[in-house]
């Protein structure tokens, strides 16, 4: 009696790609080799292991949906067994019964979506080709403009008055804080050795400045 | 009417409910969209301690079908390291 299962599986992080991809080929031959039929194979990636299963901390999870008689899965978890590519697996009875109608529809739908996937993901592969030529062209666009320079050298020809400028200024705070100096002594005369001494430091400062 | 120490203690020694208690509900039964499944160690995990021990009915309010159906998730999620079976300090 054909009956849903459903199988996760872990390999090894450290195998070549192909060496995964084939692994994957070679379990859902094996159930189709027995008359099963796979519905749907996910890989799920890499992911980090919630504990670490024969030393290793990642590992790579595959997940395939299939409609098989029973021994199919005592013959797929047989080979599991053996394998030291495979650290941990685990099947799941989804279903007892099967209408085959409906998972033949399933199928087409499965397939018809990683279809549309590939067709999106050529999309967004020719965006970004598109996105990069605009950008390699608007640095080409950028890189012809001699322009820059000059205007540097104009904004330096021009900073040298815009110090002077400031040194104006400077010397416009020195003038202003003096009465307010005054005031404080007149008010607190144990306060005004200290604003003097404070007031000193910043003329000696800005003199400095000047210098 | 007024209490008196005496007719408190003619009262019959039921033990009154000393807190307001908030009436818990079972998530999976209000929000029947959250599904318990074993490949999903996102939701299975508000329902561990922080030790990694499944939290008892009393605490999360879940109901007994619940319960149980999450119970077996999360022992399913754990033998495929999705969750932990516990979590050193």
């Amino acid at each position: 009696m054909l009956r849903r299962y459903e199988t996760i599986f872990i390999m090894r992080s450290d195998l070549q790609s192909d060496e995964m991809s084939s692994l994957i080929d070679r379990y859902a031959g094996i159930i189709v080799s027995l008359d099963g039929k796979t519905i749907k194979v996910e890989n799920w990636g890499k992911r980090r292991l919630a504990y670490p299963i024969e030393k290793m901390q990642d590992g790579v999870y595959v997940r395939i949906d299939f409609v098989a008689l029973h021994k199919v899965v005592i013959e797929i978890e047989r080979n599991f067994k053996i394998d030291d590519n495979v650290l941990r697996f685990q099947t799941v009875k989804l279903s007892d019964k099967v209408d085959m109608e409906e998972i033949e529809r399933e199928i087409a739908d499965t397939l018809k979506k990683e279809e549309e996937r590939k067709k999106e993901e050529q999309r967004k592969e020719e965006k970004r080709k598109e996105e990069q030529e605009k950008e390699e062209q608007e640095k080409e666009a950028v890189i012809p403009e001699p322009v820059i320079p000059e205007a540097v050298a104009e904004e330096q020809e021009k900073e040298p008055v815009i110090s002077e400028a400031v040194a104006e200024e400077q010397e416009k705070e020195e003038v202003i804080p003096e009465p307010a100096v005054s005031e404080a002594v007149a008010e607190e005369p144990d306060g005004k050795e200290v604003a003097q001494e404070t007031s000193s430091v910043e003329t000696d400062e800005k003199k400095a400045e000047e210098e | 009417m007024a209490y008196t120490a005496n007719d408190r203690a003619k009262r019959p020694s039921r033990p009154r409910p000393r807190f307001f208690h908030k009436r818990k509900v079972c998530r999976f039964c209000v929000d029947s969209d959250i599904k318990i499944d074993y490949k999903n160690p996102a939701i299975l995990r508000g329902f561990l301690t922080e030790r990694g021990k499944i939290m008892p009915r009393r605490i999360t309010g879940t109901c007994a079908r619940h319960q149980r159906a999450l119970a077996v998730a999360i022992k399913r999620a754990r033998t495929l390291a999705l969750l932990p079976y516990v979590t050193a300090n």
